[in-house]
């Protein structure tokens, strides 16, 4: 009995990795990455090299927000800090103009000693890798729910993979190299094993982030369709106030932003949200920056626009809400401590090769049987492509992404849409090259590529900038610094990997016997 | 965060190894005899030990929340090492775990 | 699963079961775990934010639950009775109380 309910476990849990492996390669990847947007974010305009985060800065910026979107319906204003010391806004106005109907967004990048509007290349920096993470770049319902139907296949193949894994404790140790399907079977066990927590709390917390839009159901029984008034009650968000139509004058900032001050025992805030700005029944809402802490949640204040005075103020968290609060802060890992960070991006660097050497276990199990045969199956074929296409092809789209961003001119008219088209045809180029190569070089090659691309992106960095390794390292500006020495690291494990995929592999110790069983089944007796 | 707990996790994490997989090819080539079990038990008691002053130095340090994510960072981040060094160069790996307690002992005195 | 391992593992009989079990998993879980979520936020002695916002955070690791436990049953047939029978429970404690709340 015992043997069967593990044989299913592991059928459960090849399939239900193997199906969204890619995805979740993808997932990984960028969400690792994200850990990182502003520093990314950063780099991709170089023009902000010597921008610091100033005091007083959100004051500085509202005249001129006054001036540049004066009929916005809100300003979504993020006060500068040491990762991104520029003051971030974005804003929609009451005109809808865009062909579905939906407002558009509309973003700028100003001056945190000035407050004027900051003239740097059209980007999106990180925010679309970010995006990416958990929208596939897809219409952005479809991607998330793509995203969310992975991350429960991710789920189940976590528990599934803890329970066919017999010696969980003994193999914990245990990688022994250069034995072919062995050495990737320990991989994947001891990579899946060491990171096991973080694996299971991202998975679970990443759902957590979009729970009320997969699960509804929770808010239904007891709101039917008043999912406001959940929030409200629930996370304290604060309720629309609509507008007058007739202009008021926003009040002074620093005040509010005192109260605020004295209320967080000095935090400050992360996000300022201005209401209708320049209507008499604006709204200012102040949300807490959640840095020092591992809650997410917002502790939101919401004055009045032209009064300056204080509506509301969140009250205490009851216990689920921290939960959850907890949780989401937990997925966005936006600490403060860069050692936390980085061990959080290690795991997640864990994340992805666990699931990269789980889905090359997959073909190099299958490899010997069909070498015997010499007829390659469809199924396996399109498994070889698609691994070599996105392990492979998505490195060397994020590196097209920052190729792009230096060589694209700055005025070229939808210059960040261009620098999104660079990133998708290299990654469609990398599976076009992984259709018409042999496996076995197809791996080498793309590596060797990926390698290149990214030890000479400092080099482009410098042809193309001021902000290169020259300066920033001079200065101590490691924003800059950090991502170019990190793209030599890049650039550096890649080579190896593509060295190590050029060794020819030890043959097999012993032929392996004909059984004319079924290969499911094989499989599992060897997983056992 | 310092490095003391850092290498009592790494060291926590070795003697745990060493004391439960007899037949681990690299174990037996460091040991190169079998442990007795006084002396199997003694060091998986070390190790758990070493893992617990780890994570209550981290949550003294940062407090309960952050500190124990920390903990099972610092456990990802010495396993993965551990097993690396441990296949490629296993007396380096066993010289460590002793070795890095001391060295972050001293330091940490020094600084 | 057991049994279905014994047979070759290409026969239609096979992939019927299969596909069947992944119905169960996949649709039946998710129906499964949002009847869950319903019953419970509406259930729990909490407040109504605390008792939704509970059942939400659970609901998740009940779908998990349910597709493993799919794929562990003897027959396609018991993985479809062990996924209707307590959506049928839930179902019907959440009409009843819809009914004797009022409107």
């Amino acid at each position: 009995m015992k043997e069967g309910f593990r044989q299913s476990m592991a059928w459960l849990h090849t399939w239900s990795g193997l199906v969204v492996g890619w995805i979740l390669f993808a997932v990984f990847v960028t969400g690792t990455l994200s850990y990182f947007r502003p520093e990314i974010s950063q780099w991709m305009r170089p023009e902000l090299r010597d921008a610091h985060a100033e005091p007083g800065a959100v004051a500085r910026v509202i005249p001129t927000l006054q001036q540049r979107a004066p009929d916005a319906q809100r300003w979504f204003i993020q006060p500068p800090t040491s990762r991104e010391p520029v003051v971030r806004v974005s804003w929609t106005n009451s005109v809808a103009d865009q062909a579905n109907g939906r407002p558009r967004i509309e973003r700028g990048n100003f001056d945190a000693t000035t407050g004027a509007e900051l003239q740097v290349r059209d980007t999106r920096g990180g925010e679309f890798l970010y995006r990416f993470h958990f929208e596939l770049s897809m219409q952005p319902i479809w991607g998330r729910w793509v995203v969310g139907f992975c991350a429960m296949f991710m789920l189940v193949a976590l528990i599934s993979g803890v329970i066919t894994h017999k010696k969980i404790f003994k193999d914990f140790f245990t990688f022994r190299p250069r034995k072919g399907q062995r050495s990737w079977l320990d991989a994947h066990n001891a990579i899946g094993v060491l990171a096991l927590p973080y694996h299971l709390l991202i998975t679970y917390t990443g759902l957590i982030t979009l729970m009320f839009m997969y699960m509804p159901w929770g808010v239904t029984a007891n709101y039917g369709s008043d999912t406001q008034t959940f929030f409200a009650e629930a996370l304290d968000f604060a309720p629309e106030a609509a507008p007058a139509n007739q202009p008021g004058t926003l009040t002074r900032l620093e005040p509010l932003l005192s109260a605020a001050a004295r209320r967080w025992e000095g935090a400050s805030p992360a996000l300022i949200t201005v209401h209708h700005p320049g209507d008499v029944n604006s709204r200012v809402e102040l949300r807490r920056d959640h840095q020092d802490r591992l809650s997410h949640a917002t502790q939101a204040l919401v004055f009045e626009g032209v009064s300056g005075k204080l509506i509301s103020a969140a009250g205490a968290e009851p216990a689920a809400a921290q939960t959850r609060n907890v949780l989401y802060g937990l997925h966005i890992a936006n600490f403060s401590s860069p050692g936390l960070r980085w061990l959080f991006a290690l795991s997640g660097l864990a994340g992805m090769l666990m699931v990269a050497s789980g889905l090359v276990l997959w073909s190099v199990k299958r490899a010997p049987t069909f070498a015997r045969t010499g007829r390659i199956p469809f199924g396996y074929r399109l498994v070889e492509i698609l691994n070599i296409g996105v392990i492979t092809g998505l490195p060397i789209a994020i590196a097209a992404y920052f190729w792009a961003n230096r060589l694209l001119p700055a005025g070229l008219p939808e210059r960040s849409t261009w620098e999104i088209r660079a990133f998708f045809l290299a990654w469609v180029l990398s599976l076009a090259a992984a259709l018409f190569q042999p496996a076995r070089t197809a791996w080498r090659t793309q590596f060797t590529f990926a390698a290149v691309l990214f030890a000479s992106l400092p080099l482009l960095n410098a042809l193309t900038t001021d902000a290169h390794l020259g300066i920033t390292l001079a200065q101590g500006n490691w924003v800059y610094a950090g991502f170019d020495l990190t793209m030599f690291g890049l650039g550096a494990g890649f080579a190896l990997i593509a060295w190590h995929a050029a060794r020819a592999p030890k043959k097999a110790a012993k032929p392996r016997k004909t059984r004319a069983e079924p290969l499911m089944a094989r499989a599992e007796a060897e997983q056992a | 965060m310092s490095l003391f707990p850092f290498a009592l996790t790494y060291s926590g994490l070795a003697a745990l190894c060493f004391a439960t997989n007899r037949s681990h090819e690299r174990v037996r080539e460091v040991l190169k005899r079998d442990l007795s079990a006084l002396q199997r038990h003694g060091l998986r008691a070390l190790g758990w030990g070493a893992l617990m002053v780890s994570l209550l130095m981290a949550a003294a340090h940062q407090g309960w929340p952050i500190g124990t994510v920390e903990w099972f960072g610092m456990l990802t981040a010495c396993g993965v090492s551990f097993v690396l060094l441990l296949t490629y160069v296993p007396r380096l790996a066993a010289g460590l775990a002793v070795g890095l307690p001391l060295c972050a002992a001293v330091a940490g005195w020094i600084v | 699963m057991r049994s279905e391992n014994l047979v070759s593992s290409l026969t239609a009989s096979y992939r019927l079961s299969v596909a069947s079990r992944v119905l169960a998993a996949i649709l039946g879980g998710y129906m499964l775990s949002a009847l869950t979520a319903f019953a419970l936020a509406a259930f729990l002695p909490l407040s109504r934010s605390e008792a939704s916002m509970t059942a939400t955070l659970l609901s998740f690791l009940i779908y998990a639950c349910a597709v493993i436990w799919v794929f562990t049953t003897r027959t396609a047939w018991r993985a479809w009775a062990g996924i209707i029978a307590p959506s049928l429970v839930l179902g019907g404690l959440v009409l009843i109380r819809h009914y004797t709340a009022g409107a």
